[in-house]
C-alpha cells in the first residue's frame, strides 16, 4: 500500500485543524514510526490514513486513489485493506479472545460466516498460532475482561496480525506493556510486517524503542512534520526540540 | 481448554461449543413445544390476511367514524373512563393512607423508646397481616377483580371503580408506607414524645415532609389507572374500553379506529396532566 | 393565584365531577339479593374445586399460559433486536406497538386468527416488541463506541459491527430487560384469555360466566401461583446474570 498526503489539514472542524498543511509519502512495505508530544496529531494522522477521517483540505491517496472522492460504498470496501489498532484495545469486555481475534477478518467474511464465527469459532489452530506469537496461546478461550491490561493490548495486536490488511496503523501499542513484553511485541510486529510486505505506521511514546526498530521516524509537532529521517540522522537536540514545552500542554 | 493429542499438534476444541449446542437444541425443543401449546399457526396467519372477512375489517378502518353522534359518544365514554379512574384512585387513596399510617413504624406508639426491639406483639402482628393483605390485593390482576365484581354488582362503572380501588389501594398503601419510612423521624418523634396523638404527629410532623412525593406518586398511578380503566371496559366495566369491545363485536372498523385515536389522545392527555401536576408541586 | 391552590381545586373538582357523572349504584351492593349472592359466592369461593380431573384441566391451561408468555417474549426479543438494529426512523412504529394495550391487540387479532392462544401470543408479541424495541434501542445507543468504531474502520459491514461491536457489551442488559418483561407478560397472558385468547383467563371467564365460584377460585389460585413462579424464576435468572 503506497500512501501520499498532500497539504492535508484534518481533525476537529474546518475552522480548527489538528493537522495542517501536512505532506507525506510512504512507500509500499515501509515501516514508519510516529513520535511527538501529546496533541501533536499522531492519532488524527493514523485515523486519516485509515480512511476513518476525511481531510478538510488537501488529499490523501492510497495506491494513487483518492477514496474521499468516491462513493461511500467503494470507500468502505477499501477499508478492508487497512486496519487501525487503537490505543485502547477495542475489545468488548465479555467477548472471548478467540472471537475478538477473529473479528480482525470480518470485512472478508460474509454475514453467515460471521454469525458462525460468533457462535462456534472455527480455524482454532491458526488463531492459537497467532496468539502464541504474542505469548497468549493459553488465553485462547478466556474472556477479554479477565485479562490484564497488557494482555488485552497484546490481543489487540494479535487481531491486527490476524487481519488481511496490507496497511497497519498502530496507535501507542506499548502503553500497557512492561519493557520486556514491549520489545517482544515490537519484534513480532515488525517481523510479521516485513514477512508480509505490510506498510506499517505506528505511533509511540517510547522514543528509544521506536528509533531502534524502525528505519524511518517522523516527528510530529502541532500538526506538522517536525522531522522525517532515519534514526541515525536524528540528533538528541532534535528530539528535545520536538518535545519542548510538553509539560505546559 | 480441551485438547486431544494426535501426534505433535494438539487438536483444539472450543470448550463452550458443547454447552452452546446443547442449549441451542434445548431452546429449539422448547420453542417447538411452546408453538405447539399456543397453537401457533404462521400459515394460518398469512391466510387470515388474504381472507375476505379480516381484510374487509381492516379496510373498514378508514375513514374513521366521524359522525357527530359517534364523536359525542366517544368523548362521553372517554370522560367516563377518566371518571372511573379518578373515583377508583380517590377511594384507593382513602384506604391506602390509613393503612400506610398503621404500617409505618415511625408512628408506632408502642415502639417509642424501644426502637431496636420494634413494637408490641399486637402491633407487629397487625403490620404483618396488613402487609400480606396489601400484597394479595396487588397480585390479583385488576381484570380478574373486575370480572368478579361484574358478577356481583352487575355491568357498568361500579365494577370498574371498585376493581381499581382494590388493586390500587394495595399499591398506594405499600408505597405510601415506604415514603413515610424514608422521612426524617425527628419531627415526628418529638411530637409523639410531647404526647401528641398519632394523627397529630402524622399531620404536623410527617405529612409536610413528604407531601410532594406522595402527590407525585399518586398522580403517576392515576395515569396508570386511566389506562387500566380502558382495559376493564372490555369485561363490562364501562367507558372507552366497553365501547371498543362493542364496536369490535359489530365489526365496525371505522368506529374502532376512532376509538383507538381517542385512546391515544386520552393517554397523551393523562400524561400531560400528570407531568403538569407534578411540576406544579415541585 | 398560587398554582398549588389551583391544582388542588382542579383535583377536587375532578373527583367530584367523576362521582357525579357516573351512575354508581353503591346501594345495589347492600340490597338483600346482592348480599345473599355475595355471601354465596364467598362461601363457594372458599371451597375451591380440587378434583383431579379439574386440576388436570387447570394444569393444561397453566402450561398454555406459560407458553403464551414465554413464546411471545421470545418473538418480541427477536423482532425488537431487528428493529433496534435498523435504529433510524424506527421510533414511531415502536410507539404505536407500545401504546396499544395487549388486550386491544388481542381483540383485534381474534378477528383475524380466531379464538385461542395464538391470538394472545401474537398480541403480546406485538405489544412487547414495542416495549423491548425501545429499551434495546436505548441500551445499544448507550454503549461505548470504541469496538464499533474499530470494526467499522476495518471495513466490517453494519451487521457485523452490530454483532461483534455493539451487541456483546449490551447483551446482559438486554437479557435482563427481556426476562423482566416476561414477568409482566405472564400476568398479561393469564388475563388475555378473558376476551377469548386461551389459557387460564379463558377458563376463568368461562366458569365465572356460569357462576361456578369454586372452579373460579381454583383458576385464580393457579394464576397467582404461576405468577409467583415466574417472578422467582425471573429473579434467579437476573441475579445469575450479575
Amino acid at each position: 500500500m503506497r500512501i501520499e498526503l498532500n497539504n492535508v489539514s484534518a481533525g476537529l472542524d474546518s475552522a480548527h485543524s489538528i493537522l495542517s498543511g501536512l505532506s507525506l509519502n510512504i512507500g509500499k512495505g515501509e515501516q514508519v514510526a510516529l513520535i511527538g508530544p501529546s496533541g501533536a496529531g499522531k492519532t488524527t494522522l493514523l485515523h486519516l490514513l485509515g480512511l476513518a477521517l476525511a481531510p478538510h483540505s488537501g488529499y490523501v491517496h492510497h495506491n494513487d486513489r483518492d477514496y474521499w472522492t468516491m462513493r461511500s460504498g467503494i470507500r468502505h470496501v477499501a477499508r478492508a485493506q487497512m486496519m487501525i489498532a487503537p490505543q485502547t484495545p477495542p475489545l468488548p469486555p465479555r467477548q472471548r479472545v478467540v472471537t475478538a481475534v477473529q473479528a480482525g477478518r470480518l470485512a472478508y467474511m460474509g454475514f453467515w460466516a460471521s454469525l458462525r464465527a460468533w457462535l462456534a469459532p472455527g480455524d482454532l489452530q491458526n488463531v492459537h498460532t497467532i496468539l502464541a506469537e504474542f505469548d497468549l496461546a493459553d488465553k485462547l478461550f478466556d474472556r477479554v475482561d479477565r485479562l490484564s491490561g497488557g494482555e488485552r493490548q497484546r490481543v489487540g495486536l494479535a487481531r491486527l496480525a490476524w487481519s488481511l490488511a496490507d496497511l497497519w496503523l498502530v496507535d501507542e501499542p506499548l502503553a500497557a506493556l512492561d519493557p520486556v513484553r514491549a520489545r517482544q511485541a515490537m519484534q513480532v510486529m515488525t517481523r510479521l510486517a516485513t514477512e508480509r510486505e505490510i506498510t506499517l505506521v505506528a505511533s509511540f511514546h517510547q522514543v528509544e524503542l521506536a528509533m531502534e526498530f524502525f528505519p524511518r521516524v517522523i516527528g510530529l509537532r502541532e500538526g506538522k512534520v517536525f522531522f522525517d529521517a532515519e534514526p541515525k540522522n536524528i540528533r538528541h537536540e532534535d528530539i528535545a526540540a520536538l518535545f519542548e514545552n510538553e509539560q505546559s500542554r | 481448554m480441551t485438547t486431544v493429542h494426535l501426534g505433535l499438534q494438539p487438536v483444539l476444541r472450543d470448550p463452550a461449543l458443547r454447552g452452546r449446542v446443547l442449549s441451542a437444541s434445548l431452546f429449539i425443543l422448547a420453542v417447538w413445544g411452546m408453538a405447539h401449546l399456543t397453537e401457533f399457526d404462521l400459515i394460518g396467519l398469512i391466510h387470515a390476511f388474504s381472507d375476505p372477512a379480516p381484510r374487509a375489517f381492516i379496510l373498514s378502518f378508514f375513514p374513521p367514524a366521524h359522525s357527530f353522534e359517534f364523536l359525542t359518544l366517544a368523548v362521553v365514554e372517554t370522560w367516563r373512563t377518566i371518571a372511573i379512574a379518578s373515583c377508583g384512585m380517590f377511594i384507593a387513596g382513602l384506604v391506602g393512607v390509613p393503612i400506610a399510617i398503621l404500617l409505618t413504624r415511625v408512628l408506632s406508639l408502642s415502639s417509642i423508646g424501644r426502637i431496636d426491639q420494634g413494637g408490641s406483639f399486637v402491633s407487629t402482628l397487625l403490620k404483618r397481616v396488613l402487609r400480606s393483605l396489601m400484597v394479595f390485593l396487588r397480585s390479583v390482576p385488576e381484570l380478574i377483580w373486575a370480572l368478579l365484581l361484574v358478577r356481583v354488582v352487575g355491568l357498568g362503572p361500579t365494577a370498574g371503580v371498585l376493581a381499581i380501588a382494590i388493586t390500587y389501594s394495595g399499591m398506594l398503601g405499600k408505597v405510601y408506607a415506604e415514603i413515610f419510612e424514608s422521612v426524617d423521624r425527628a419531627p415526628v418523634m418529638s411530637l409523639l414524645n410531647q404526647g401528641a396523638s398519632r394523627l397529630q404527629a402524622f399531620a404536623f410532623g410527617l405529612l409536610p415532609q413528604c407531601s410532594d412525593e406522595l402527590i407525585s406518586y399518586t398522580v403517576y398511578r392515576w395515569e396508570c389507572a386511566v389506562r387500566s380503566s380502558v382495559i376493564l371496559g372490555f369485561v363490562g366495566a364501562g367507558g372507552l374500553g366497553q365501547q371498543m369491545d362493542l364496536s369490535m363485536k359489530m365489526f365496525a372498523g371505522n368506529e374502532v379506529c376512532t376509538l383507538l385515536l381517542m385512546f391515544v389522545l386520552l393517554v397523551a392527555l393523562a400524561d400531560w396532566t400528570s407531568k403538569t401536576l407534578r411540576r406544579v408541586w415541585e | 393565584m398560587n398554582p398549588r391552590l389551583v391544582a388542588v381545586i382542579c383535583l377536587i373538582a375532578l373527583v367530584m365531577a367523576s362521582f357525579a357523572s357516573l351512575d354508581l349504584h353503591w346501594l345495589a351492593f347492600f340490597e338483600p339479593d346482592a348480599l345473599e349472592s355475595m355471601g354465596r359466592f364467598i362461601r363457594e369461593f372458599l371451597k375451591p374445586d380440587v378434583k383431579p380431573t379439574f386440576l388436570l384441566k387447570v394444569l393444561a391451561a397453566s402450561f398454555e399460559t406459560i407458553a403464551m408468555s414465554a413464546l411471545s417474549t421470545l418473538i418480541a426479543a427477536l423482532l425488537g433486536l431487528m428493529i433496534a438494529f435498523k435504529a433510524s426512523g424506527v421510533r414511531p412504529l415502536l410507539n404505536v406497538l407500545r401504546a396499544v394495550p395487549e388486550l386491544v391487540w388481542a381483540s383485534l387479532l381474534l378477528i383475524a386468527v380466531g379464538l385461542g392462544p395464538f391470538a394472545g401470543t401474537l398480541a403480546l408479541a406485538l405489544h412487547t416488541t414495542g416495549v423491548l424495541g425501545r429499551l434495546y434501542l436505548e441500551a445499544l445507543e448507550n454503549q461505548n463506541d470504541g469496538p464499533a468504531f474499530a470494526l467499522r474502520a476495518a471495513g466490517a459491514s453494519s451487521a457485523q459491527v452490530f454483532f461483534f461491536g455493539r451487541l456483546p457489551q449490551a447483551l446482559p442488559q438486554l437479557v435482563s430487560y427481556t426476562v423482566y418483561r416476561w414477568e409482566n407478560n405472564i400476568r398479561a397472558a393469564a388475563v388475555l384469555g378473558v376476551v377469548g385468547a386461551g389459557g387460564l383467563g379463558q377458563m376463568l371467564s368461562f366458569h365465572l360466566g356460569l357462576f361456578q365460584m369454586d372452579k373460579a377460585a381454583t383458576v385464580i389460585a393457579a394464576t397467582l401461583i404461576l405468577v409467583a413462579l415466574v417472578d422467582s424464576a425471573s429473579d434467579i435468572i437476573r441475579r445469575h446474570l450479575g
